[in-house]
């Protein structure tokens, strides 16, 4: 008989962190900002970015490349390289605030346990010297989560979840094909039993057919496990499959987050509609669109608003910077809505 | 895991292992390579066996009575095959097993005792060396005959006293035997031809000793002729047989040379897989250690170490163990480290929380320690020189014999400058062949573990 895993993994119940809906959102991230030194000046991937994301809701962040998806997701999980100039912000996970944990209860706590990621270079992710079962369950092994033989039973058993024969936990990572490999990483995600994923392109680097395989797992595991997912990605035609919620960022800020649907429908920021305007669609006959000018450099990045530069529809206003406006369940950051 | 199971993944291993060994036929030069390391191997083993090391270093000290019954200098048996003529061996005759004692009582209280030694000289050419060894119970004097086989009789010594102990009788180096042959040499007289000149006399040879012995005393004699060539590496100017040196070089130098590579190759591994990884201050420290040792010159330090303290050959194993970690291995596992450091999966076991050691240890070294058993193998034999180059310099080891200190020996007396090569090219073709194996593996082994050296 194994033991029960989970008991082990959970934090216990008297240190901060308990799974209450009554604590508000799921997640609730308030002012972040990342900013980096670069040899040639202060690089603001993020700044300022705030949402929440409640409980049983899964969120797309989607977005040009380099306007700081990537890096909201590591701010978001403290997984921050070395020349980091400034980050601040808050971040609550359950109601409680985990920018104040110090590194090594982050580490302990927080990481892997309550929020795991898939990495952006997920396809080398894996040691190649490490039996793929092993790999997956080594966020067990550390700090004695769990005793070797819980970790691989789980190891199994997050196999089970993605869809991976149990055979290929003998195997090492070059004997995987990409879409194997690409799973075992979701899986090695899923292994501490965390409450929410951050998958960052999980489905780059892989052809169209593997990229459908990929996203109909994930799907099954949002609803066999009840998880929630922050879906990062430039391809916006994948993204709709999953999100509940979507994020459109631009230019290190968050530009309009709303419900999926109505997103995908009609988008409310001129750069949102563009970039939903240049999607090719399939049975519209419609001809792409796409934006004039070039993404601002984040080193220097315009006054005001950051789109103005590019928007066809700007006017005075646009030279301050838009606070965030809410219209129904959209937050939009544009002066055309601050009235209704 | 059932039995069943456990014995079906054994069997699936055997096999593995088996594939790999076969596979090995790809690479010709890795199976001459081991079977030179495995004839040196097998050849250290028996050495270890055979002559256990206190009795090896016993005999290489030599002193009275280990290597009397050897020639100086006498070359090795296999050159008889390279000469037309057959070159004289060492004759060993004692009274109590080839010779014979005749006792004849002379009075009340004297018996006239009479040894005869003979021996049957078959070789085209002179004996290095005459010796009579003799061990008496009392003082008492005895007389020497020579009978050569067409029938003289030559007196060698009439009365020569014995003292009542084991003595060593020179004939070669007797002046007045010399004087009385007519100023030729006792070893060479004796054995000549006398129709033709400078030519032997083959044939059966005796000598006899006659001596009045008190009643009850005891004389025994033994004959000593010695041969140009004696065992299969020849000896030295101290008579000692170079096969045990060359032998017991095999197991010094292999286990010199595969403990200094192991050491500096694993203790540079870990120190700089561990100050890349933590980088900062700690990196500094170990290139700056490393640059500054790199312009330290290896052979002057160990030179004034061996002079000034301690010239033991575990003392300097250590020594250049020490001074040869911060080497410029340290350079290149560093850039390979630099670049493994930077590798996805490292950000990823970060990004689960694996702490510093479990990356080190557990992401970090396998994956550049393939690329260190190639390095490791082509070192041995660097090391092996090494040790050779100190005795060489006459800073071997005191006490053990190793293939260094037989050139070393040879070098001192002249051994290329009088014709005896054997000595030193025996110890410098062990060294070679050794080097050799090594490089053949090391080289091999390269090609399998550097992806960009493999051929397809």
């Amino acid at each position: 008989m194994t033991r029960n895993v989970k008991s082990q993994i959970w934090p216990q119940p008297d240190d901060g962190l308990s799974l209450t809906p009554d604590n508000g959102p799921l997640l609730k991230v308030e002012d972040v900002c990342l900013h980096f030194r670069a040899s040639n000046g202060i690089v603001r991937a993020v700044d300022n970015v705030s949402f929440s994301l409640d409980h049983g809701r899964s969120l797309t962040i989607i977005g040009e490349s380099g306007c700081g998806k990537t890096s909201l997701a590591r701010a978001i999980l403290r997984l921050l390289p070395r020349n980091v100039e400034t980050y601040t912000g808050r971040v609550f996970l359950d109601g409680t605030d985990v920018m104040t944990f110090d590194e090594e209860r982050f580490r302990r706590e927080v990481r892997w346990v309550k929020m795991s990621m898939v990495s952006q270079a997920a396809m080398n992710s894996l040691n190649p010297v490490l039996k793929v079962g092993l790999q997956v369950a080594e966020p067990l092994l550390l700090d004695h989560r769990a005793t070797k033989q819980e970790a691989v039973e789980r190891a199994r058993e997050v196999f089970r979840i993605v869809g991976i024969p149990p055979a290929f936990l003998d195997r090492y990572a070059f004997e995987l094909s990409g879409g194997m490999r690409q799973r075992a990483i979701i899986a090695m995600a899923l292994v501490a039993h965390p409450i929410l994923v951050i998958l960052d392109e999980p489905t780059s680097a892989l052809d169209v057919l593997t990229q459908a395989n990929i996203m109909n797992a994930l799907k099954k595991i949002k609803k066999e496990l009840n998880l929630n997912f922050i879906l990062i990605t430039h391809d916006i035609a994948t993204s709709s499959e999953l999100a509940d919620e979507v994020i459109c960022m631009y230019a290190g800020q968050l530009v309009e987050h709303g419900r999926a649907d109505p997103f995908y429908l009609k988008p409310l920021h001129p750069y949102a509609r563009k970039l939903m305007a240049s999607v090719p669609t399939l049975r519209i006959e419609k001809k792409p669109d796409f934006i004039p000018g070039q993404p601002p450099s984040l080193l220097n990045p315009p006054e005001g608003c950051r789109f103005a530069p590019r928007c066809l529809e700007r006017f005075e206003r646009c030279q301050e910077e838009p606070p965030l406006f809410v219209r129904g369940n959209t937050a939009v950051k544009c002066w055309l809505y601050e009235r209704d | 895991m059932g039995p069943a199971q456990q014995q079906g993944n054994m069997k699936k291993q055997i096999r593995n292992w088996w594939g790999g060994l076969k596979s090995l036929r790809r690479y010709p030069s890795l199976v001459a390579g081991l079977l030179i390391i495995l004839a040196f191997i097998v050849a250290s083993l028996y050495a270890v066996v055979a002559v256990p090391y206190s009795e090896a270093i016993r005999l290489w000290r030599g002193g009275p009575g280990v290597w009397d019954e050897n020639p100086k200098t006498a070359k090795p048996v296999w050159f008889d095959f390279f000469t037309t003529e057959k070159l004289s061996r060492t004759i060993r005759v004692t009274s109590q097993d080839q010779g014979a004692v005749h006792v004849e009582p002379l009075d009340d209280e004297t018996d006239l005792v009479t040894i005869e030694l003979p021996f049957n000289y078959d070789y085209d050419t002179f004996p290095r060396e005459l010796n009579l060894f003799t061990d008496a119970s009392t003082s008492l004097s005895a007389s020497i005959f020579w009978y050569t086989p067409d029938g003289r009789v030559i007196t060698i010594k009439e009365d020569r006293e014995f003292r009542g102990a084991t003595e060593t009788y020179y004939i070669s180096q007797d002046s007045g035997l010399i004087t009385q042959l007519g100023n030729r040499l006792p070893h060479l007289v004796l054995f000549t031809d006398p129709r033709y000149e400078e030519r032997v006399l083959k044939g059966d040879y005796q000598m006899a000793l006659i001596a009045e012995v008190p009643q009850g005393g005891e004389l025994s004699a033994k004959l000593v002729v010695y041969g140009e060539v004696q065992g299969l590496a020849g000896t030295d100017h101290l008579r000692r047989d170079i096969a045990v040196a060359l032998l017991w070089g095999a197991p010094i130098g292999l286990i010199f040379g595969v403990l200094a590579a192991v050491g500096t190759t694993l203790i540079t591994f870990l120190l700089s897989a561990v100050g890349t990884w933590l980088g900062g201050k700690t990196d500094s420290a170990l290139q700056w250690l490393t640059q500054v040792n790199l312009i330290i010159p290896l052979l002057p330090v160990l030179i004034m170490f061996g002079y000034l303290y301690d010239r033991s050959i575990w003392t300097m194993l250590g020594l250049v163990i020490a001074l040869n970690i911060f080497g410029s291995t340290m350079l290149t596992n560093r850039a390979m480290f630099l670049q493994a450091k930077e590798s996805p999966y490292i950000e990823a076991a970060q990004a689960y929380g694996a702490k510093n050691f479990r990356i080190i240890f557990r992401y970090l070294m396998p994956r550049i320690a393939p690329t260190l058993l190639p390095q490791l193998v082509l070192i041995v034999p660097s090391f092996v020189f090494l040790e050779a180059t100190l005795s060489v310099l006459g800073l071997g080891d005191p006490v053990m014999p190793t293939w260094g200190k037989v050139i070393y020996d040879g070098y001192n007396e002249g051994a290329l400058y009088k014709g005896l090569y054997y000595w030193m090219v025996e110890p410098a073709l062990l060294l070679m062949l050794l080097g050799i194996g090594f490089s053949l593996i090391g080289y091999s082994l390269d090609r399998i573990f550097n992806p960009r050296l493999r051929t397809v």
